[in-house]
């Protein structure tokens, strides 16, 4: 083996012209390889961690109320102790609350739209900006200014297209929580040039200030991202968990009716839930219809009787509500029923759109245990929230939501996504760009290993009395064969080492333009820089493959050759 | 004695005379308003909305407006512009959509969303009353917040109203109503914070059916100056309209 190493080497060294031209295409294809790579990986991890992490969270508990725009969950507290008592500490880098809302803002005589986002900063987090921004003008300290209503850092761009400097003063108009329109003058406290293009365009202000001017209550939030420390390993799995601990529970809440205790349930607004309940209770006075439809009231006929009521009554219900003290609704009852089943008891049957509306706004203390889970008719009651199935790429979160803005209802809904999920698109659009790069190399390997066949057959042809001495002296078939083949993997290897070294010094220099743009390139500039991201092992992986492609094409000639007799190759002349 | 009955007849005057000049309460004027608009019968109009825009020149949309006053239901079939036309928008219980004419597609939208692009929203076209939406506002004292003025040269009854429910664009709304027929003539809308966000100038009635409705109105964007909405309604009919109207199906075949 060692005489054969040694003979390709020395044949390698022979040609060097040839050889040479030969390696540089190799050794470009490489470097073209390793660029291309490297910026997609790169490209995908800007939009991931500078884009898609930090609007979208690595995992987010997302709320959602009828058809509004606007992400609502109106427990945080629940929700955040959910969060907190299922990551372990040490997985769980922090809980946000994702406030933002595209508005129109008017500076001096200058109007453009902007998204208004809340980021809540203690004073020692001041330095957070200095990552997205590269200050310009004015300070990143007054953020935390109460001398100030609204103090908003703005980048140099919006400044500039709304004509304003520090201290000027930028009117918004965006939409509230409620859908009416809210106002409010901002003053600008900072200019800063943004790292990222998505950044140009958002107002930042501390998340207090805009949970108010979108009329947050204090207890409610918009969705929260959560952010872990190793997001590839533990976001799906924690996904997974508090998907399993948001379970909703029965709407089934305690209260008052004219001082006399009772329970309000709630059954769903669904064809086989009212099929469910029909068959366990009979309505005994009242129109059916009426009953079961979207906003019927119905009474058991024990509260009935004890407390006087009958068909048409208007009566009004009390409950302890969580955040809001008492509160009363007023209900009419469409009918009067009688159930052997717990239903039967003090209770008062709605259904459960005429109650979501109010129990978003006026959230009940607590829920009462009702059924038991393996009841028939557990299924038939309706819950505090709806919870989304998980979703396992964009595409399936865009079906589902595209399914849920369908269904007309005021129901809350819950749902837990993973940037994995939510951004998966981002993702494939990284292997589409590599599936393009490796297609478009091989593409430039083929046409270059059609040099290396042309190459060998001339060599072979350049060789034959050659090829017959060494087999006259003995040297066996696979040995002549093992020659050529080495000499064409000493040569891919050392052009694609040689490409490898040209690629990453293209990167480097590459890296280092600054690129003032504010087009579509600049989404994939950090800082105004191209970001490349170099992956050993997918280099390797495609060094490798080269390899294969290069002994596939070589083998053939090189077989020829060895087959070749001594007695006609020691004939042959040019 | 007769320096008292002149005394009592100056306080009998002063008290007729305070029933005759009061201003009616607030909520008798919204029912009243309420009571002359509800036109308690099925609508088609056209309707031609054109909006100016700062630094955008002006822009002219078109539309045919059908609604159905037994349940609320209406059709929009956009005519203008041509990018534009054959778009439709239907709304039919708690379903609303929104037809593509490039497409063939309905998709589900919100009623907070534009139509055609203009600041009109697919609530705006909902057959809705003003006793419903809205309640008198309280001065400190607790009393209405109203008065007589004048707007131009005509007498009107100014009063102001806050949002009794969440689903109204502005939270806080002053009226100013004709006081010979309660007509309104001008409204300012605001936000939360007190801004005036929106002026609207009622600019022509017709009276059909018996009924009012206004034909030309003017809404001014007061937060980005420059800005400006006329709606014109033209071709009114209360005949009755058939139910296949409200249906897919006709608005695919009308915007073909």
């Amino acid at each position: 083996m060692g005489l054969v190493t040694r003979l390709s080497w020395r044949n390698l060294l022979r040609q060097k012209k040839r050889n040479l031209f030969l390696g540089i295409g190799i050794g470009f294809g490489m470097m073209i390889l390793v660029v291309a790579n490297s910026f997609s990986h790169g490209m995908v991890d800007v939009l991931i961690n500078e884009v898609v992490s930090y609007a979208f969270g690595h995992l987010v508990i997302d709320g959602t109320q009828g058809n509004s725009y606007f992400t609502m969950i109106r427990d945080k507290e629940r929700i955040v102790k959910i969060i907190e008592e299922n990551i372990k500490p040490e997985d769980l880098l922090e809980i946000n609350e994702n406030l933002g809302m595209m508005g129109r803002a008017v500076g001096n005589g200058e109007a453009d739209n902007v998204v208004v986002v809340g980021v809540t900063l203690e004073e020692d987090e001041k330095y957070f900006f200095n990552d997205f921004f590269t200050l310009v003008d004015g300070n990143f300290d007054d953020y935390f200014s109460t001398d100030y209503e609204y103090p908003v850092i703005v980048s140099s761009a919006m400044a500039k297209s709304l004509n304003v400097k520090v201290h000027d003063t930028i009117k918004i108009r965006i939409p509230m929580v409620t859908g009416q329109l809210q106002a409010a003058k901002l003053t600008v406290i900072a200019i800063a040039d943004a790292s990222n293009t998505f950044m140009n365009m958002v107002l930042f202000m501390q998340g207090y200030r805009v949970k108010e001017l979108l009329g947050y209550k204090p207890w409610e939030s918009a969705s929260l991202q959560v952010t872990l420390r190793d997001p590839l390993k533990t976001a799906k799995y924690y996904a997974d968990i508090l998907h399993e601990k948001l379970k909703p529970g029965v709407i089934c809440v305690a209260g008052k009716i004219k001082q006399a205790d009772c329970l309000l349930v709630a059954f769903r607004h669904h064809d086989q839930a009212k099929e469910a309940l029909r068959a366990e209770l009979t309505i005994v006075a009242g129109d059916p219809e009426k009953a079961w439809a979207k906003r019927g009231v119905m009474v058991s006929k024990a509260l009935a009787q004890k407390l006087g009521l009958k068909v048409g009554d208007r009566l009004n219900y009390a409950y302890q509500t969580k955040f809001r003290g008492i509160y009363e609704e007023e209900f009419t009852v469409d009918a009067i029923y009688d159930s052997r089943t717990r239903l039967g008891a003090d209770v008062l049957l709605v259904n459960e759109e005429r109650i979501h509306a109010i129990f978003n706004s006026y959230l009940p203390a607590e829920l009462q245990d009702f059924l038991d889970e393996d009841d028939p008719l557990y299924a038939a009651l309706a819950t505090e929230w709806k919870l989304l199935r998980r979703s396992k790429d964009s595409q399936e979160l865009q079906k589902l939501y595209k399914e849920e803005r369908k269904i007309k209802s005021d129901q809350s809904r819950f749902n837990v996504i993973t940037m994995y999920e939510g951004a998966s698109d981002i993702l494939k659009l990284e292997a589409v760009l590599n599936l393009l790069t490796m297609n478009a190399v091989l593409i430039l390997f083929f046409i270059i290993l059609i040099g290396v066949v042309n190459t060998l057959r001339m060599t072979i042809k350049e060789r034959t009395r050659e090829i017959g001495t060494i087999r006259a002296m003995g040297m066996q078939k696979r040995d002549v064969r093992n020659v050529f083949i080495m000499e064409t993997l000493f040569l891919t290897a050392l052009s694609c080492i040689a490409g490898v070294t040209l690629g990453i010094v293209a990167i480097k220099i590459l890296g280092a333009l600054t690129f003032n743009s504010t087009g579509a390139l600049s989404i994939i500039l950090k800082d105004g820089h191209l970001v490349f991201k170099l992956s050993p092992l997918s280099i390797l992986g495609n060094f490798l493959l080269i390899l294969v492609i290069a002994c596939v094409t070589a083998y053939f000639p090189a077989r020829r050759a060895a087959n070749l007799s001594a007695v006609e190759a020691l004939r042959h002349y040019e | 004695m007769a320096k008292r009955i002149i005394t009592i007849l100056i306080w009998l005057l002063l008290i007729v005379s305070g029933f005759v000049y009061a201003v009616p309460g607030v909520n008798d004027l919204l029912a009243e308003i309420d009571e002359m608009m509800d036109l308690e019968s099925d609508c088609t109009a056209k309707v031609k909305i054109t909006q100016q825009k700062a630094g955008e020149g002006v822009k002219v949309y078109e539309a045919i407006y059908y609604l159905r006053d037994r349940d609320d239901a209406f059709l929009i079939i956009m005519t203008a512009p041509e990018v534009e036309k054959g778009n439709g928008y239907l709304k039919l219980g708690d379903n609303f959509w929104m037809y593509r004419r490039n497409t063939r597609t309905f998709q589900h939208i919100n009623r907070d969303e534009s139509i055609a692009g203009t600041n009109a929203k697919g609530g705006d076209f909902e057959n809705k009353k003003l006793t419903e939406l809205y309640a008198p506002a309280l001065d400190a004292g607790g009393k209405e917040i109203t008065s007589q003025t004048t707007l131009g040269k005509i007498p009107v009854y100014q009063f102001e109203l806050t949002a009794k429910t969440e689903d109204v664009t502005y939270p806080k709304v002053i009226f100013w109503v004709r006081q010979d027929n309660y007509l309104p003539l001008k409204t300012e809308g605001y936000s939360l914070s007190g801004t005036l966000m929106e002026s609207a100038y009622y600019l022509k009635y017709t009276k059909i059916g018996g009924k009012y409705l206004w034909v030309q109105a003017m809404f001014v964007d007061e937060f980005e100056k420059g800005n400006k909405t006329v709606v014109e309604i033209q071709n009114i009919s209360l005949q009755k309209i058939e139910d296949h109207v409200f249906t897919k199906t006709y608005l695919e075949n009308l915007s073909k």
